[in-house]
C-alpha cells in the first residue's frame, strides 16, 4: 500500500512538472511575412499582431456590449469597437466566444487580446496590461419586482447573490458583502432566471445587461436603484508588457473618439 | 419382490395426452405414461426424441401445450396447482449439475428445506452432513462449486435434491457432462438410491445402467414412447424396428 | 534554511502555488468543492442504483406467452431518452424548466444525476442478471423455492458479481461527470477550480489541483473496488 502511494505521488509530480513545461512553451509563432505595409510598424514590436490578425476573445452573453447576433456570431457594441480599432490599426479582427471567466487566463495564448465589458481591475493588472478606459459602468443590484428590505448594499449581507463567473459583480459580492451566500453562473441570464423563481434574492451585474434584464421582465424585476457601488472603467485586456500594442489601441481609441464615430456607436447599440 | 406385491401399488406419477409445441417444433406428440411407487424408469433415444423435453415436463420446468400431468392425487397441468408446492416433492438432477455457484456445498444442500421451513437450520447440517457421508463427501461441506471435480458436482446435486426427502427423482442425463472417468461414481450413487426403493425416473445414454437398474426401459423416438419393456426383454428381444436401429449402434 | 530552499519559496511556481492554494486559505474551498462532488455523486449513485435495479426488472419482465410487457417497453423509452440526450442538457432542464421552483439545488442535481444514471445502471444490471445461466434458475425452481426466493438468493447474488465492476466504472463516470453543475450555479470542486483561476488569473494551478483531488478519490475508490471484486470472487477460485 504504501509503495502504491510513493508510485501514485511520483506519478503526479511527474505530470504536474511536464503540464507546467507544456504551459510555458508553445506561444508567439507569427509568421511576419503576413504582415501588410500598414501594420509593418507595430507588427515589428508586437508579436501579438505580427501575423496582422488581432484574435479577441468575448462572451456574447452580457448585452448589449457583447450578444450572439442573429446570425449566431458575436455581436454588439464592444464587437463593433473593437473591428473599428482593428482598422484603424490595419489589422484583421478575428472574434473568439469564451467563457468570461477564461478570458483573462487565455490572453497571450489562446487569444490576442479580450474586450468583454471588463472592468479594469488591480488583481486583473497583474496578469494583462488595458487599454485605456473607454466607458464607464456600475454594477446594478437587480430584485424582484415586489421586493422592499434591500434597499441599501448592507441589506444584501447573508442574502443569496447570483453572479456571473470572474465578474466584478462576483468579486465584489464575495469580498465586500458580508456573509453573503454567493451563486456564480456562467452566463448571466442564467442568475436572472434564478432571481426570477426565487433560488437567489439578488443579481449583481454591470448596469447596461442590468437594465436589458429588467427590460425584458418588468412584471418580475427591478433594479434595486438605491444600491450604489464605486463606478468602474471598461477597458481591452491587452497582453501584458506588449507595450507596441497597448499604444496602437489607445491611439485608435482616441482618434475613435475624436471623430464622432465613438458616439455613433453608443447611439446605436446602446442607448438605442 | 414378494413384498412389493403384498402392497396395493401406489401411483406416483401418471401421463395422459402429454403434447409440447415449442413455436411450430412438435416435440411430443402424445404421451401415455404411468409409473409406480419404487419404479425405476429408464428413458433412452436419439438425441431430439423429446426424452428430456419429457422428464421436464414431468416438474413442470415445461409447460405442456396439450394433455394432463398427475402427482399422486394431484393434478399439476390445471392452472391453480402449486407449482412450487408440487417440486418440493420431485428432485432433479441436471446434466450441468446447476449447483448454485456463489453458495457453499453445505449451503447448496441446505437452502431449500430451510427456506421453505421444512427443517431448522441445525436440522438441516445434519441431514445435509449424514448425506454427504454417504456419497463420501462430508470434507467438501465447505467447499465452493469451482473447487469441486464433475463426478463430485453431480454427486452433491443428487444430495440437494435428497435433502428435500422427494418421492421421485428425475435425472436428466446427469452423466452426460461428465469425464468418463467420473461417470462410474455417479452411477454408484444412483444404484444405491434405487436399492433404497426411491422411485426414479432417469434419462441416460448409459445402457448398462439400463440393463442393472431400470424396472421399465421406454425408448422415445419422435415425441412418442415407440417401445417399452422390462430391461431383459427390451435389450435381448426388441419388437420395434427403430428400437432395433438405435441399438445397434449404441451396444 | 537553505540556499535551495529560499530560491524554490521565490520561484513562479512557489508563488502560483501560494495563490491557489495557500492565500486567503482557498485549500479550504477545494474541500467545500469536494464536498458537494461526493455529496451529489453519492445520492445520486444510490437513486441510480435504485432506479437502475427497478428499470432492470421492468425491462426483463416478460407476459406469460414470453413476450415484452407495457413495463418493459417504457423502460426502453426512458432508457432510450436517458442516453439519448446530454448529461448537461438533463441537468440544464431538470434545473430552469421541470424543478424551476426548487430552492434545493442539490436536490435537483441528485434527482437528476441519479435519473441520469439509472439509465445506465439498468442495463448493466440487466447484463449481470441475463449472464447468470438458466441453469441455475431451473435448479432453484426444481427444489420448489418460488420465482422470488430464486432470484433473491441464487440470481441476484451472482448477478451482482458479474454486474460489480461495471457499477464501479458507472460510479466513477458519474463522479466525474458531476463537474457539470456549475452550469447551474453549484460549487463544486470543477467550479472551485474555476473560481479560483478567475481570481488568480492563472488556470494552471487551481485546474491541476484539482485534477489531482479527482484522480486522488477515484484511485481510492478503484482500490476499494478491487478489494471488494476479490472477496466476490472468493466462490470461484480453485
Amino acid at each position: 500500500m504504501k509503495k502504491a502511494f510513493k508510485t501514485l505521488a511520483l506519478i503526479l509530480a511527474a505530470i504536474m512538472v511536464v503540464m507546467s513545461f507544456a504551459s510555458c512553451g508553445g506561444t508567439a509563432t507569427a509568421d511576419p511575412s503576413a504582415a501588410n505595409d500598414t501594420t509593418a510598424a507595430i507588427a515589428e514590436t508586437s508579436p501579438a499582431i505580427a501575423d496582422g490578425i488581432l484574435t479577441v476573445g468575448t462572451n456574447a452573453a452580457f448585452p448589449p456590449f457583447e450578444y450572439a447576433g442573429d446570425d449566431g456570431k458575436p455581436d454588439g457594441f464592444d464587437i463593433a469597437l473593437i473591428k473599428l480599432i482593428g482598422e484603424k490599426i490595419g489589422v484583421e479582427v478575428v472574434i473568439e466566444d469564451l467563457e468570461f471567466s477564461s478570458l483573462v487566463t487565455s490572453i497571450g495564448n489562446k487569444i490576442d487580446a479580450a474586450i468583454a465589458g471588463m472592468t479594469i481591475t488591480e488583481e486583473r493588472l497583474q496578469t494583462v496590461d488595458f487599454s485605456t478606459s473607454y466607458y464607464e459602468a456600475m454594477q446594478y443590484v437587480i430584485v424582484k419586482k415586489d421586493n422592499s428590505d434591500i434597499t441599501t448594499a448592507d441589506d444584501l449581507k447573508g442574502k443569496t447573490i447570483g453572479t456571473q463567473l470572474g465578474t466584478t459583480g462576483e468579486f465584489l459580492a464575495e469580498d465586500d458583502i458580508e456573509n453573503a451566500n454567493v451563486k456564480t453562473y456562467d452566463k448571466a441570464i442564467d442568475a436572472v432566471n434564478d432571481l426570477r423563481n426565487g433560488r437567489v434574492d439578488a443579481v449583481i451585474i454591470d448596469r447596461n445587461p442590468a437594465s436589458v434584464f429588467v427590460g425584458q421582465y418588468p412584471d418580475e424585476l427591478k433594479i434595486a436603484e438605491t444600491v450604489v457601488f464605486d463606478p468602474e472603467e471598461y477597458g481591452i485586456a491587452l497582453p501584458k508588457g506588449d507595450a507596441a500594442l497597448k499604444t496602437a489601441v489607445d491611439n485608435a481609441l482616441a482618434e475613435i473618439k475624436a471623430s464622432g464615430e465613438f458616439d455613433a456607436l453608443v447611439e446605436q447599440y446602446i442607448n438605442n | 419382490m414378494i413384498q412389493d406385491n403384498l402392497q396395493p401399488v401406489e401411483r406416483v406419477i401418471r401421463v395422459k395426452g402429454l403434447q409440447k409445441r415449442f413455436g411450430t417444433n412438435h416435440v411430443l406428440k402424445g404421451i401415455d405414461y404411468e409409473v409406480d411407487k419404487g419404479e425405476k424408469i429408464v428413458v433412452i433415444g436419439p438425441s431430439g426424441s423429446g426424452k428430456s423435453t419429457f422428464l421436464r415436463c414431468l416438474n413442470l420446468l415445461e409447460i405442456p401445450s396439450a394433455g394432463e400431468i398427475w402427482f399422486e392425487d394431484k393434478l399439476i397441468t390445471d392452472k391453480k396447482t402449486n407449482v412450487n408446492e408440487v417440486r418440493r416433492h420431485m428432485g432433479m438432477v441436471f446434466q450441468q449439475f446447476n449447483l448454485f455457484n456463489n453458495m457453499t456445498v453445505m449451503k447448496n444442500i441446505t437452502l431449500a428445506p430451510v427456506k421453505l421451513g421444512i427443517m431448522s437450520k441445525d436440522e438441516a447440517c445434519e441431514t445435509a452432513l449424514s448425506l454427504l457421508d454417504r456419497v463420501n463427501l462430508r470434507d467438501k461441506a465447505d467447499s465452493y462449486p469451482a473447487q469441486l471435480s464433475g463426478g463430485q458436482k453431480q454427486r452433491i446435486a443428487i444430495v440437494r435434491a435428497l435433502a428435500m426427502s422427494p418421492k421421485v427423482m428425475l435425472f436428466d442425463e446427469p452423466t452426460s457432462a461428465l469425464d468418463p472417468e467420473m461417470v462410474g461414481e455417479v452411477l454408484e450413487v444412483m444404484k444405491e438410491l434405487a436399492d433404497s426403493g426411491m422411485t426414479m425416473v432417469v434419462v441416460t445414454h448409459e445402457m448398462g445402467f439400463a440393463k442393472e437398474v431400470a424396472s421399465k426401459v421406454l425408448f422415445m423416438d419422435e415425441g412418442i414412447i415407440m417401445e417399452e419393456a422390462e430391461p431383459e426383454t427390451f435389450f435381448s428381444n426388441p419388437q420395434n424396428q427403430r428400437t432395433k436401429d438405435f441399438l445397434s449402434k449404441v451396444l | 534554511m537553505n540556499f535551495y530552499a529560499l530560491g524554490f519559496l521565490q520561484s513562479d511556481f512557489y508563488q502560483k502555488f501560494r495563490n491557489a492554494f495557500i492565500v486567503s486559505d482557498r485549500y479550504k474551498l477545494y474541500f467545500e468543492g469536494l464536498g458537494v462532488t461526493l455529496k451529489i455523486t453519492v445520492f445520486a449513485g444510490l437513486l441510480g442504483l435504485l432506479i437502475g435495479t427497478a428499470v432492470a426488472f421492468m425491462k426483463l419482465s416478460k407476459t406469460r406467452n414470453g413476450k415484452p410487457t407495457v413495463l418493459s417497453y417504457i423502460a426502453q423509452v426512458y432508457t432510450d431518452i436517458i442516453r439519448g440526450t446530454p448529461s448537461v442538457l438533463q441537468l440544464m432542464i431538470m434545473y430552469f424548466v421541470v424543478m424551476a421552483s426548487s430552492k434545493n439545488p442539490t436536490l435537483v442535481a441528485v434527482l437528476s444525476f441519479g435519473i441520469n444514471s439509472g439509465a445506465y445502471v439498468s442495463e448493466i444490471v440487466r447484463a449481470g442478471i441475463l449472464a447468470v445461466d438458466k441453469g441455475q434458475e431451473e435448479a432453484g425452481r426444481s427444489l420448489g423455492l418460488s420465482s422470488r426466493t430464486t432470484m433473491l438468493n441464487i440470481i441476484i447474488p451472482q448477478a451482482i458479481k458479474n454486474a460489480l465492476p461495471p457499477l464501479g466504472n458507472e460510479f466513477i463516470v458519474l463522479m466525474k461527470e458531476t463537474a457539470i453543475v456549475g452550469y447551474v450555479g453549484m460549487t463544486d470542486l470543477t467550479r472551485i477550480a474555476n473560481k479560483i483561476s478567475t481570481r488568480t488569473y492563472e488556470a494552471f494551478m487551481p485546474l491541476i489541483g484539482a485534477a489531482v483531488i479527482y484522480f486522488i478519490i477515484i484511485k481510492l475508490l478503484t482500490i476499494g473496488l478491487g478489494y471488494l471484486e476479490r472477496r466476490l470472487r472468493k466462490s470461484d477460485s480453485r
